[in-house]
Formats: structure tokens, sequence, C-alpha cells
């Protein structure tokens, strides 16, 4: 197994208050990597950062041995990142085909004089792509609302539309940020299908989750973050009876001396 | 029979510019406020190369020339998308929605000003005037010419819905209505923002430096007054009135909201000071958009009609909802779920 992804030492702030503090891990290829954490842990501020909408302070990523630490979103893109949202975001007013179709590239009918005058030159592209893209969102069980405008999905069909998306795009790393939050549970059994197999096919799929049934059915591999900072790395047994981990979840501070202070305001 | 060619004339025109507005802002989610500076860069650039050198005293006017009308005209419409590209380069690229429609509003100011003021570019607040005919010395009547301007801005009109409705259906005119509804995700798919709003920037100025240029050869004359920064308040309200996003909207909205407001003034008493009227069509204008805003935001031909997929696709769409069941809820296609089943 190779490492697909190099994360050394990166640190973010906002403003003054530190989301992720030299953070380091490594995410072998083809693995579905969970990552946990408390609310403010820095697990999403992290998932910006490889998708490359924040910029670390500092720190460097590797991905597939190119330093991306400096790529904004759309070169992050480009070099086979690929993520979802938080809070799932769509293109309100288009169909969800067009959502789906869009995420492809490089797409030749996107060049404003082909597009104007060259239609013969896209036209076989556009129809394989939708096909796929309805291949996709059958796949996701979506075929229902192939037509319908992205805006009136309810929100467990938006995740799905989400992955159906960014599955169009073609990635080598899937950044997937909390996807089955607020979701049925139907759904999410049917999302953690999914997710096993898209990673059988070879992409590395790196995951913000709470549910840790969920995360049990689909994580080969669990990173625990607190306070910006990497507490504990394993499988998601060996992470559970972890102290420290128990201690963050359930909000205990670890104790240790030096930190009087600290217990005295708790 | 004048009157009903002369508003068609007009309507043509407008429909022209307001179909390349709809490029910029229904497409790609500019708001252009200045939309109408372009077209007044169209009609002076157009006028001034087919004027002539200027003989008369105390008139004075760059580029004198006596070039073929179609030469004319194209040149400016290429003046007005140089234009757009040099001012999208310094304003829209780096600002977004409320901003960019101060600064365009801005940019509508001062325009204005400089060629009011400033006699050597365009004779300052006389304009130029005494425009040739396209048609030459050929002795035609007002009615004659204006069936002939007809018959050039409709076939313009053509080219430009064509246009805009090749666009729509591309992947271009996709990735623009992406952009348009969220950049964040377009970038996040690797996306570069920028490059397509200023095509469809450059494409929307080029139409409206058409307009204008047909227009000054209709009217033959235009000076500042024809082009108060308020007009592109006009054609912005037609666009949403018709449908902004929509090119048979954006051609709606022209003919309805243009015409309406040029025989408005035929049908209201007069009343007061005769300025008044001027601002009673501003007036109607600015309820008519409120009520469409509220009653009809997305105008009376929304977007969402012209259905890329077209009939085939409306098909398809009733077929699945028939096919739809109840019991037919469940995502999960391997397992059918065993919710209400006893």
């Amino acid at each position: 197994m190779s490492e697909v992804v190099d994360i050394k030492e990166v640190s973010f702030a906002y403003g003054g208050a530190l989301a992720v503090d030299k953070c380091s891990f490594t995410i072998e290829s083809g693995q579905v990597t969970g990552l946990i954490g408390p609310n403010g842990a820095g697990k999403s501020t992290l998932i910006e950062i490889l998708a490359g909408r924040l910029r670390p302070r500092s720190g460097t990523i590797i991905f597939d041995g190119i330093d991306v630490t400096s790529y904004g979103p759309a070169k992050c893109a480009r070099v086979g990142i690929v993520r979802t949202f938080q809070n799932a975001r769509v293109f309100q007013r288009l169909p969800v085909i067009e959502n789906v179709m869009i995420a492809a590239r490089p797409q030749s009918g996107e060049n404003a004089l082909q597009a104007m005058f060259a239609q013969r030159r896209w036209r076989a592209q556009e129809a394989a792509l939708r096909r796929e893209a309805v291949e996709l969102l059958e796949w996701l069980g979506l075929e229902q609302h192939i037509h319908q405008r992205a805006g009136t999905l309810s929100g467990g069909q938006r995740r799905l539309m989400e992955m159906a998306r960014a599955l169009m795009a073609h990635p080598k790393l899937l950044l997937l940020d909390e996807p089955t939050a607020g979701v049925f549970p139907e759904t999410s059994r049917l999302i953690a299908t999914r997710v096993r197999e898209i990673a059988e096919q070879g992409v590395t799929i790196l995951l913000i989750a709470h549910n840790m049934g969920f995360l049990s059915s689909v994580a080969d591999d669990v990173v625990v973050m607190a306070e910006g900072k990497v507490l504990v790395r394993g499988s998601l047994e060996t992470v559970r009876a972890h102290d420290e981990v128990i201690a963050a979840y359930l909000g205990a501070t670890v104790t240790q001396s030096g930190e009087g202070a600290g217990n005295a305001r708790a | 029979m004048f009157f009903i060619t002369d508003l068609l004339v007009l309507g043509a025109i407008n429909g022209i510019m307001v179909v390349g507005l709809n490029l910029q802002y229904g497409y790609s989610g500019l708001l252009n406020f200045a939309f109408y500076t372009y077209v007044a860069v169209g009609a002076y650039i157009a006028g001034v190369t087919t004027l002539g050198p200027s003989h008369t005293p105390g008139v004075t006017y760059i580029f004198g020339a006596n070039l073929p009308w179609p030469v004319a005209l194209l040149l400016g419409g290429v003046a007005a998308a140089i234009l757009g590209a040099v001012i999208f380069s310094f304003t829209v690229r780096r600002l977004r929605s409320d901003y960019l429609a101060i600064v365009t509003v801005a940019t509508a100011f001062i325009f204005w000003n400089i060629i009011n003021s400033d006699v050597s570019l365009f004779n300052g607040a006389n304009g130029i005037f005494n425009v040739p005919y396209i048609t030459g010395n050929a002795d035609l009547s007002t009615e004659q010419y204006s069936l002939i301007i007809l018959a050039l801005a409709g076939t313009i009109l053509a080219g430009c819905v064509w246009l805009s409705r090749r666009i729509f259906r591309s992947p271009f005119g996709r990735l623009l209505r992406s952009i348009r509804e969220d950049e964040d995700i377009a970038a996040a798919f690797g996306r570069s923002i920028w490059p397509s709003q200023l095509w469809m920037y450059i494409v929307g100025c080029f139409m409206g430096g058409l307009a204008g240029g047909i227009f000054v050869f209709y009217i033959t004359a235009w000076s500042p007054s024809a082009f108060l920064p308020l007009e592109s308040f006009f054609l912005l309200a037609a666009l949403i009135i018709g449908g902004s996003g929509n090119y048979w909207g954006a051609l709606l909205g022209a003919f309805i909201v243009i015409e309406g407001l040029n025989e408005l003034s035929r049908y209201t008493p007069t009343f007061g000071r005769p300025e008044l009227a001027g601002s009673f069509r501003a007036l109607v204008i600015g309820v008519v958009l409120i009520l469409i805003l509220r009653f009809r935001p997305e105008g009376l031909l929304p977007e969402r009609w012209l259905n890329w997929y077209g009939r085939k696709a409306r098909k398809a769409r009733e077929a699945a909802a028939a096919r739809w069941r109840p019991a037919n809820w469940t995502p999960h296609r391997e397992e059918p779920s065993k919710v209400g089943k006893p």
C-alpha cells in the first residue's frame, strides 16, 4: 500500500483561534479513512484545507507525489481531489442531471467558441456524459428525480446527489464531509454500501462521520482528532478503547500536572 | 402603418439589447447597470465612422470616416466588446453582486459625464447628427427606410437569439448557470470562474454595440440625452419582467416593457409640468417590477421552461411519475424495505 496523501504538521487558525494544530497523518491508497472527533476538533477545517478552500498557515500536504499545499480549490480538483460539502450544497435551480453532469472534466463543450460554433465536437461526449450521469443516479437510487430541480430534493437525496456529482468527476481522493448527517437510516445504509464499493474501485476516501455504526461498516482506519491535533489512529475497535478518546468524547479533562487552571475552571 | 413598423424596429433593437444583457445577467449572473453605455459606444462609433470628417464649424468628433455601413456596424460592436473586456478586467473580476452593481452604476455615470462634457470626443452634449442612411442616396420615404432597418434589426436579433439558444444548450451554458448558482461548488470541481464570465460579458457587450449601431442608423443622430444611465435600468427591468435566463423571456420583456414605456405617454393624461411624464414612466416600471417580483419572481417566461432535454425529457419524467408507487419509496434497491409489510 502506498501513501496517497501525506499531511505534515499542518496548522490553520481562524483569526486567533487555532483550528488545526500541527496535524500530521497519512492516508493509504484505496483505503477508507474515517475522521472523527468532537465538535470543534478541526475535522471540517482539515477537509477544507485538503480541498484547497483554505490555505494552511504552516505545514505541507503531499498528494500523489505533488505538493498541493498552495493549490486553490480548482487546482486541487484538477489533480483529483474531490469533495462534498458539510451541508449538502447543490445548484438549486438546475435539474439534478445537470448538477451531476457539471462535475465531469474536461468537457470540450465548455470552451465558449466550441459551444457556439462547433457542436459536432462535443455532442458525442455530451451524450456519453448524460448516460454516465443517469447510470450513477440510478446506482444511487435517484432515478426518479433525474429531471427535478435540485432545490426541491430532500436532505438525504441531496447527499446522494452530491455523491453522484463527486463520482462524476472521477476522483482519486474523495473527501466526504459528514455524508450521513441528518440522513434517514435506510439511506445511510445505502451510502455505506456505496462508499465501500467506491473504495473497492481504488478510490481513496477520507470521510467525517459521527455515527459509529456507519463508521464501523465503512472505515478501514480511523483518525481521531481533538483540539486540532491527531489524538490517535487505528482501527475503530482500538480507537474506541483508547483512554484519551473516551476522555475527549466525554469531555473530561485529561489530568496532567500543570493543568490546574483548566481544571479549576471546569 | 409607419407607426407599426416604427414600433417593431424599436422592439427589435431593444430586443437585441435585452438578449445581450440576458447573456450577462440571466446566464452568468453579472448585474450590469452600465449596459446602455456599451450601446452608446456602439452607436457613437458606428455613427462617426460613417459620417465622414467634420466640415461644420463647431462640430468635432474623432474617427471621422466614410466607411461602408456593415463595417461601421461591426466596428461599433467590436468597440463595445473591447470596452466591456477592459471594464470587466478592472471590476467584474474582483467584485461580486451588490458591489459589482454599485461599480457598474458608477461606470455608467462616469462615461456619460465624459462624453457629455468632452466636446472633442463625440461633440459633447450636442452629439452627432445627420448620420447618412445605410441606403446611401437612394430616394426612399421614411417608411421604406424603416422597413429596411426592420429587416436588418430583425436578422441580427434572430442571430442573437440563435446564439443564445446555442449557448444555453451547450455544456458551456451549463457551466455558466452553475457559476451563477454557486461559484464555490463550480470551483470545487475544477472550474475557473472568470474566463467563462468574461466571454459572456464580451458577447453581451458586442450585441449591445450592434444594437446601438442599428439604432443610430435608424434615428440618424445620437447624443448624451439618448443614453441617460436610467436606460440601463429599463433594460434590466425588461429582462426581469420577461424572465431572466430565458432568451424568449428577454425578447418578450423587451417588446412589452420598452414598447409599453414608449407608448405609455400617449395614453397618460398630461398634468403638471411636462417633465413629469418621464418620471411617471419610471414610476410605472417600478410598480410593474415590484408586482412581478412579488407574484412571478422568475418572470413571465421562467428559465426552467427552456428544458435542455425538451419534449423527450418531459415524456421520460411523466413516465417516471406514472411508474412511481408509494411502496417504491426506498432508495435501497437490493433489499426492499420491510416497512409497511406484515
